[in-house]
């Protein structure tokens, strides 16, 4: 019987095509859109999952994301320092700045200083160079995004080169010399991000009464990372998350702050909309194109369970070709764009799935109710 | 035992003052082995006869044993069961599937009835070569003559050897040859495996395939009669 309903579907070639275009239409889009939303809502918070070493990040009160860093004085660290239960806590300042290229350009980029004795703060992976490297004169680590986008250097053929260890920078004035090339999150602004130490970083940046962005501070072994933040905040008066809570403070600031969500999710379900009535509407035709074929089953003696069963089947593999190939789309566009990264995580596909199962059996479901409410009389109307 | 045995059987379509009664007290009876022909003008209630008769449509009041079960009282989720493994259909139009080949279609009630595909499909094609289209089990319905589509339709009636088959207008469709051609395989079938056949028809050419020729009119069985002996084979 399932034979007969495969041969059945896709001996209507036409309508199988028309249901598993609409079907991967709308799988592409409830998969693509999502996660270029989620891949740019990663971005708000990577500097956070770039510095990995603190659990607590100590902040003014007032700030609502992680690049709205409002200056703190250099005396708060000692007061998070001095909370029982911090095993360590360092400085850490963020700021734009504009790098003046080696072939002339200029750019403008993220200025991270971290501590100058522990570089805590410093990203933990390096595509070239070593961490210990910052210590040298004037030296800076640039993000392998940065290097290979907006600060690679026309070359006279008109090739672009990536920025390189050894190239020479000017910021604000000051040599800053590249020992490092340094693999991080993308941020949100596509910016680059210039890694130096903390007392360099204050030279590189236009002067400034405060200068510290935050303070990354470490939970003594066997205490909860939470509590301890809470204490920070009733004690010192700053603000203080953990760094899941920060992720999230920025991720829900964007999320309420701008049109992210509703624009993509209006995208989203316009593809979900398109797929439900272009495939719904075509599984449910291909259905009643058939009805005179579902009598004689029933007239010869299919159950009802053997219909549902050949319906269901007929939806479930339209689901998944359509499925299929819209995920094979999103990949592929993904693949072709070399300068945003989306990624698609295992939730992402469920949900994407979970559309499309939605359509297949709304689809099946009003067919079906046809087929079974199927007089098997009508066979022997001419 | 009788194939059939239907007792002031009869059939109301709608209700109140749109009502229509399509079977008004229906008495019949049809043997095993016997072919017969059920006749009368449009609209006088043969096809109702045996949509009741093969269980897929309720009759009213009355008494319709097929098999010695009635099927007015039988409960619904026993007919499609019954139908399988007792009742046989051929139709006027055919009722092919398109995307299937001949075998498969012939195949069909096997494989509702759980065979496996390739075991239903061998004793389909023993029987499309009874009805003498051996060569054409691979080919699809709208490659073959509408009386070629008739028989692979009568081979799909007795792949499940049922006990009874109803045919509608089976001759209606297709040139008075090839009619007769269907008639012959028909009454071969029917004499040879000894099965009971209803044959619904308007077409006076086939009277003289008849064991017996029922006429009806108004919902009425008003004539029972062998074939003239003119028409008689």
């Amino acid at each position: 019987m399932l034979r007969i309903a495969l041969k059945t579907l896709f001996g209507f070639h036409g309508k199988v095509i028309g249901m598993v275009v609409g079907l991967a239409v709308a799988s592409l889009m409830m998969t693509q859109q999502p996660a270029t939303m989620l891949s740019i809502l990663t971005r708000t918070y990577s500097f956070v999952e770039d510095v990995s070493q603190p659990d607590i990040w100590v902040m003014d009160p007032m700030v609502q994301f992680v690049d709205d860093a409002k200056p703190l004085a250099d005396s708060k660290l000692g007061l998070v320092r001095s909370v029982t239960g911090v095993a360590w806590a360092v400085p850490i300042f963020k700021t734009v700045t504009s790098a003046r290229l080696p072939d002339g350009n200029t750019a403008s980029g993220q200025l991270v200083g971290v501590d100058d004795a522990s570089l805590i703060g410093a990203p933990a992976q390096m595509v070239s160079g070593r961490t210990a490297d910052l210590h040298m004169t004037d030296a800076i680590f640039v993000n392998d995004e940065g290097a290979k986008l907006r600060f690679a250097q026309k070359q006279p053929n008109g090739t672009l080169r990536p920025l390189q260890v050894g190239d020479v920078l000017e910021l604000n004035e000051h040599r800053a010399e590249v020992v490092g090339i340094a693999k991080t999150g993308p941020t949100f602004s596509s910016q680059p991000v210039i890694y130096t130490t903390y007392t360099r970083a204050k030279s590189y940046a236009p002067p400034q009464r405060k200068t510290m962005s935050f303070v990354l501070a470490k939970t003594r072994p066997g205490l909860d990372v939470a509590k301890l933040a809470r204490q920070i905040t009733r004690e010192t008066g700053l603000a203080a998350y953990t760094a899941d809570e920060f992720k999230d403070l920025s991720l829900w600031y964007f999320i309420k702050n701008t049109g992210i969500l509703i624009n993509f999710g209006m995208i989203t379900l316009v593809g979900f909309i398109v797929g439900a009535v272009v495939s719904g509407i075509m599984f449910f035709n291909f259905t009643q194109d058939n009805l005179r074929h579902f009598a004689v089953l029933k007239a010869i003696g299919a159950s009802a369970r053997q219909l549902l069963g050949m319906v269901l089947l007929q939806a479930t593999i339209v689901g998944v070709i359509g499925y299929g190939i819209g995920i094979g789309l999103a990949s592929i566009m993904a693949m072709s764009s070399s300068t945003f990264q989306v990624k698609f995580t295992t939730g992402l596909l469920a949900f994407s799935a979970g559309g499309v199962l939605l359509i297949c059996v709304l689809a099946a479901g009003f067919s079906v109710v046809k087929v079974l409410r199927l007089e098997p009389a009508v066979v022997f109307k001419a | 035992m009788l194939t059939v045995e239907c007792k002031q059987l009869t059939k109301v379509y709608g209700t109140g003052e749109t009502a229509v009664q399509a079977l008004r007290g229906v008495d019949l009876a049809v043997a095993p082995g016997e072919l017969l022909l059920l006749v009368g003008p449009s609209g006088c209630g043969k096809t109702t006869l045996i949509s009741v008769i093969a269980s897929v449509l309720n009759g009213t009041s009355g008494e319709c044993r097929v098999l010695e079960r009635d099927v007015l009282t039988m409960p619904n989720r026993d007919k499609p069961g019954f139908r399988l493994k007792h009742i046989g259909f051929v139709f006027q139009a055919f009722n092919l599937n398109p995307t299937l080949t001949a075998a498969e279609n012939v195949a069909v009630p096997l494989l509702i009835a759980g065979w496996k595909y390739g075991k239903a499909l061998a004793r389909a094609k023993e029987l499309l070569a009874q009805v003498g289209m051996p060569e054409k089990a691979d080919v699809l319905p709208d490659q073959l003559s509408g009386g070629q589509q008739q028989r692979v339709a009568i081979a799909r009636a007795f792949a499940q050897e049922p006990d009874l088959i109803v045919c509608d207008e089976p001759t209606s469709a297709l040139d008075s040859k090839t009619g007769e051609r269907v008639m012959h395989l028909i009454r071969d079938m029917t004499h040879r495996t000894h099965r009971s056949v209803i044959v619904v028809t308007h077409d006076a050419r086939i009277f003289k395939f008849a064991d017996r020729i029922v006429t009806m009119e108004d919902g009425r069985i008003v004539d029972t009669a062998a074939p003239s002996p003119s028409a008689a084979h």
